[in-house]
């Protein structure tokens, strides 16, 4: 009897694996195949200009505009647990709500799903899309839960491949396309210029790193960096990126994924982009107290308390806040404002 | 030359490592956006010159251990002994896994190095550095050759992916995506000058 249920945990085990080795193995496909148009049409360079006018013309999303011309815009890209831009955690879209009360003078999007090249959710129009749909409606069941473990390594994969240097750029320019498109409806100028936030939790922000190149010189724009608890790696991105801000929980262990397993992170690889980035000041590192990764205590708990008295999620806003407001062009135009945000207005009274 | 059953296994298994490394290093195929049929052309024609260059090497080492050492094998012998170095490509296809791919193919090159080393000390009876010596330098020999333009090799290879896909050359992934990016820049900034232009003159 012990031994059937020993043979039985152990091909379960086995059969998990094998999985997941598959998961792993075919995860550059959907970037590659993507690219040479194997799963419909090539993009073509001319696309993002055509449907960039579109949206312009159409007027753009109207919630999202400003009535004066915002001072930067902030794109938020989720972790890996995350199955579409459209279904965010209840925390997050808290976190985002209060971000935009903090931030009136940015225009702040959390419309890409940064694990997929054409902006396609997992429980979108693909082919395991009704597994993964399966999947996600189960998460709050113990099966289901140990199931959505696919979902986190699904995303790690791409988060893998992201960081890849061979299938980095391809997967990367698709992310950074879809920010292009999502930023030119919501009123960004194509003529460029105003800065760019890409604020990436966990695997989103070895994503937000990955798509710099691809946003700074598609979009002519300065590109600016805010990690939350993100797994960095050692993408040479990072030379795009004007400034990168990275909030770090003492709890959190996650970023030990990018420290170990990415050998340009190492402090011997003194030329590797990243340590050329850190040695030029480019990087600040905040630690915003005993946060974990994800969960209860995360960076966006609004129960959990910090000894000044703040919850965990109002200390990460203000880092943000703090940080983007650093930006010159930034600090020029909230000074130039005489209106306080309610944020502000918080802080002031606190 | 007749193959005994055991010399077909090692060529066969030869032939699928070759196919399979292939398949592992098959990024550099979709980024020059080639269709299915001539990925699958590539493949088969990327896998003959793999071991066209094989020949190449086995010739080099022969030479090599005449001139050194004057030891004689036959051509089969010695080509048997490098196909099955390469048994540990078998595993090529695993190049492509995202990050661990780069370690895999390191370590795998590294495995079939020292299996050829340790296949020509078997077949030649040599001892590890007359080992090392005739196929290093074969391989090194073999560089030079390919390098050089006595054998319009870099024709030869043009010819083939002009075949197979239809155009001269392969650029870098690197290369083709921001090329790609510079150029959709540039055609929305035309885009949106002509819209402006449009909009101007239907305002005159």
């Amino acid at each position: 009897m012990v031994s059937l249920a020993v043979t039985t945990a152990l091909a379960v085990v086995g059969v998990v694996l094998f999985l997941l080795f598959l998961l792993a193995l075919l995860s550059p496909l959907e970037a590659l195949s993507w690219w040479a148009g194997w799963s419909g049409q090539a993009p073509s360079p001319r696309e993002l200009g055509r449907e960039a006018l579109q949206e312009i013309a159409a007027g753009g999303d109207q919630m999202e505009r400003k009535d004066k011309e915002p001072a930067f815009y902030l794109v938020y890209l989720t972790a890996i647990g995350g199955v579409s831009a459209e279904m965010l955690s209840h925390r997050e879209q808290v976190f985002l709500q209060q971000l935009r009360e903090a931030l009136p003078e940015a225009v702040i999007l959390s419309d890409v799903f940064p694990f997929s090249v054409t902006n396609n959710p997992l429980t979108g129009e693909r082919f395991f899309g009704w597994l993964w749909r399966r999947i996600h409606e189960s998460r709050k069941t113990l099966t289901g839960g140990l199931l959505a473990s696919f979902i986190f390594a699904r995303n790690l994969f791409n988060v893998a491949v992201s960081a890849d240097p061979r299938y980095g750029p391809i997967n990367n320019s698709g992310v950074a396309r879809e920010i292009s498109k999502s930023l030119y409806r919501t009123g960004y100028p194509i003529e460029g210029g105003v800065p760019v936030v890409t604020a990436g939790w966990s695997g989103g922000g070895q994503i937000a790193v990955g798509v710099a190149p691809f946003l700074n010189l598609g979009l002519d724009a300065p590109i600016y960096v805010l990690s939350i608890g993100g797994v960095l790696t050692d993408d040479p991105g990072i030379a795009f990126v004007e400034h990168l801000w990275h909030i770090q929980g003492s709890k959190d262990r996650f970023h030990l994924i990018g420290d170990i397993l990415f050998p340009g992170r190492w402090a011997i690889a003194r030329s590797s982009a990243w340590n050329r980035f850190k040695a030029a000041g480019k990087m600040t590192l905040f630690n915003p107290g005993p946060m974990v990764h994800t969960g209860k205590g995360d960076y966006f708990d609004v129960k959990a308390i910090l000894p000044d008295g703040s919850s965990h999620l109002d200390k990460t806003i203000e880092i943000i806040v703090r940080s983007v407001r650093s930006i010159p062009q930034i600090s020029r135009s909230v000074d130039a404002s005489t209106s306080l945000s309610s944020y502000d207005q918080k802080l002031l009274l606190r | 030359m007749v193959l005994s059953n055991d010399q077909w296994m090692v060529f066969i298994v030869f032939i699928l490592s070759v196919l399979s490394l292939t398949i592992g290093n098959s990024v550099v195929l979709f980024a020059n956006r080639v269709s299915r049929t001539q990925f699958i052309r590539s493949l088969v024609v990327f896998t003959f010159l793999f071991a066209l260059s094989l020949f190449l090497w086995t010739l080099s080492i022969r030479v090599l251990a005449v001139l050194f050492f004057d030891k004689h094998r036959s051509q089969t012998d010695v080509f048997l002994l490098v196909a099955a170095s390469y048994t540990p490509f078998l595993l090529g296809f695993l190049i492509l896994l995202p990050h661990l791919g780069y370690y895999l193919y390191a370590l795998l090159r590294i495995w079939v190095t020292v299996n050829l080393i340790l296949n020509v000390m078997a077949v030649y009876q040599f001892n590890i550095v007359q080992a090392i010596v005739v196929s290093l330098l074969g391989w090194l020999l073999m560089e030079l050759v390919s390098s050089s333009s006595f054998l319009r090799l870099d024709d030869m290879k043009k010819w083939f992916l002009k075949f197979t896909t239809g155009r001269a050359e392969y650029k870098d992934p690197d290369d083709l995506v921001l090329e790609f990016v510079k150029k959709q820049r540039q055609l929305a900034l035309e885009a949106a000058r002509a819209t402006q232009r449009d909009e101007e003159g239907g305002r005159g």
